[in-house]
């Protein structure tokens, strides 16, 4: 069963089309990760999520409804910051949560204190927000996010603008809203060495476009280590990979890269080998494919960036 | 309803503007008298040229009804622009529009407010000059024309219509804020409306032909749907 469920949706401006013909399906639970370069739609998607902007055409499916023909009863159970977080700044951090909690219809007072001591917040009575410094209105944006216990969480790059401990915290906060408090999040981001530490699944769009959505578990687990060889003589090279140490498993790049991605034999033999057999060797190495490799591949693989 | 219009005046504090509209009563209680005892302080050597602004208690019913129009409808528009533009260059409308409520309903209640709040205004600034002329003309007669019943209810129905029309009058700078979301264009436009309607010259008020200001106050309702109809699928960007 998904929670939020897109087909073919589509959003043109002036004839345009900024996001087009994504299909995303996110998981009870999970955290998704919309990763994208700026412009890619990450925003726009988002906004339709949040019945900010009206999709031109397709659907959006959240809790098994659709959400243009019944946006209160989702919207009831979801909460979202889009951009960054806004407040009446003249008004106090507990007064800002007291009129969010009206107006989703959610009473329960206890809440709010939870909330702001769940993201370090819990002194700041008296103050307008307006004196908030931006890493503090991050937070309370997700205090405020989180006070009426949504079961979705929309949050539209929410690590922008804190500092590196700022964004552990929230990191481990994510982390505990998901797996503790059972909520489903997703999150965009240009930064793809954050949602690879978060993200259960990724959905990768590039110009409006979707590239990809995988589970993060299926790339982790991926033969992303390889050997690298240079050699001058790539044709006797890859005889003898194939008749003499019997490794199907290799790529050709280039005119004198193969890698080899069976790495049950040990290097020493596999060089051993090459050598006896005459085997003109450049180089050696034993290398690991990083997540960010695999989407630039992506990215670039699509055709529709540099 | 009354529920997101308490919520508002929760959020903008607007127990305050009691503060603002008393401030403007007096304002106004004393720019009317100015004109007022003008006469009379010739008339006793102590200053002014001798022109009367009026001989009739209509004229000068009117006066009081033109002042106190203008007044609210630019106060009215400082309430859009605080309710409604605000909102929307502070991309706090972000927020409220990702509420289990109807933008509709949103919207309705902030101009439920404005409306109101120029209505009731007008009535009680424009009740409390006119009675305290009034009570003046026991004391000092001024107008010369006897009073009668009948020209205190006249009176008062002028300043019943007039804030009326005030309240539909007051919704037209909605369209010029919200073109451009701009508190500038919102104020500006109800400062030429207002005066445009209520110009004086040689005793000729715009505002004496109950059409126009009445023509005028559909145009501002006209706004209001126009701009309630739109919400619902215009994109928050």
């Amino acid at each position: 069963m998904h929670l939020l469920q897109t087909s073919r949706l589509t959003k043109s401006v002036r004839g345009r089309e900024i996001v087009s013909g994504i299909n995303m399906q996110v998981k009870t639970g999970e955290i998704y990760g919309i990763l994208g370069p700026n412009g890619a739609g990450k925003t726009t998607l988002m906004r339709m999520f949040t019945t900010l902007v009206k999709p031109t055409s397709g659907e959006i499916e959240i809790f098994g409804q659709n959400l243009a023909s019944a946006p209160y009863d989702i919207l009831k159970r979801m909460s979202s910051i889009i951009e960054f977080p806004v407040f009446y700044d003249k008004l106090t951090a507990i007064d800002n949560l007291e009129l969010h909690c009206e107006y989703m219809g959610f009473y329960n007072k206890k809440a709010i204190h939870e909330s702001l001591e769940l993201v370090q917040l819990a002194d700041v009575d008296t103050k307008p927000v307006r004196e908030f410094s931006l890493g503090m209105k991050q937070r309370l944006g997700i205090a405020r996010a989180i006070t009426t216990r949504p079961e979705l969480l929309i949050l539209d790059e929410p690590i922008n603008g804190l500092d590196p401990v700022g964004i552990r915290e929230m990191r481990n906060l994510f982390y505990r809203l998901s797996k503790e408090y059972g909520m489903t999040l997703i999150i965009s981001s240009h930064i793809l060495g954050e949602m690879e530490q978060i993200a259960d699944t990724i959905c990768v769009v590039d110009k409006g476009k979707q590239i990809r959505e995988v589970a993060m578990d299926e790339i982790r687990g991926m033969d992303t280590e390889y050997i690298e060889i240079q050699t001058s003589d790539r044709l006797k090279a890859v005889f003898v990979l194939e008749h003499h140490l019997k490794l199907p498993n290799f790529k050709l790049y280039g005119e004198s890269m193969i890698r080899i991605y069976d790495l049950e034999i040990p290097q020493s033999e596999l060089s051993r080998q090459l050598i006896m057999h005459d085997v003109p060797i450049e180089s050696i190495n034993r290398k690991k494919q990083s997540l960010e490799e695999y989407f630039m591949q992506l990215i670039g693989g699509s055709g529709l960036h540099a | 309803m009354l529920n997101l219009i308490r919520l508002e005046f929760r959020k903008y504090r607007l127990a305050r503007m009691l503060v603002r509209s008393l401030i403007v009563t007096l304002v106004l209680t004393a720019l009317f008298a100015f004109f007022y005892f003008d006469h009379f302080l010739f008339e006793n050597g102590i200053e002014g040229d001798g022109t009367t602004l009026f001989n009739t208690y209509t004229e000068a019913f009117s006066i009081i009804g033109t002042l106190v129009n203008i007044a609210y409808i630019v106060l009215g528009a400082t309430l859009i622009s605080r309710l409604i533009i605000s909102e929307f260059r502070n991309k706090t409308i972000y927020l409220m529009f990702t509420y289990p409520v109807s933008r509709r309903k949103i919207i309705a209640a902030k101009l439920i407010i404005v409306a109101a709040w120029i209505f009731i205004g007008s009535m009680v600034s424009g009740g409390l000059i006119g009675g305290l002329m009034l009570i003046s003309e026991m004391y000092v007669k001024v107008i010369p024309e006897p009073l009668s019943a009948a020209i205190i209810i006249r009176g008062f129905s002028m300043l019943i219509a007039g804030s009326v029309c005030s309240a539909g009058i007051g919704m037209i700078p909605l369209y010029f804020g919200m073109r451009k979301h701009s508190a500038t264009a919102t104020i500006l436009s109800a400062v030429i409306v207002a005066c445009l309607l209520n110009q004086n010259t040689h005793g000729f008020s715009l505002n004496q032909f109950i059409v126009i200001p009445l023509l005028t106050a559909i145009a501002g309702i006209i706004v209001v749907i126009i701009t309630i109809r739109n919400i619902n699928t215009v994109d928050i960007n």
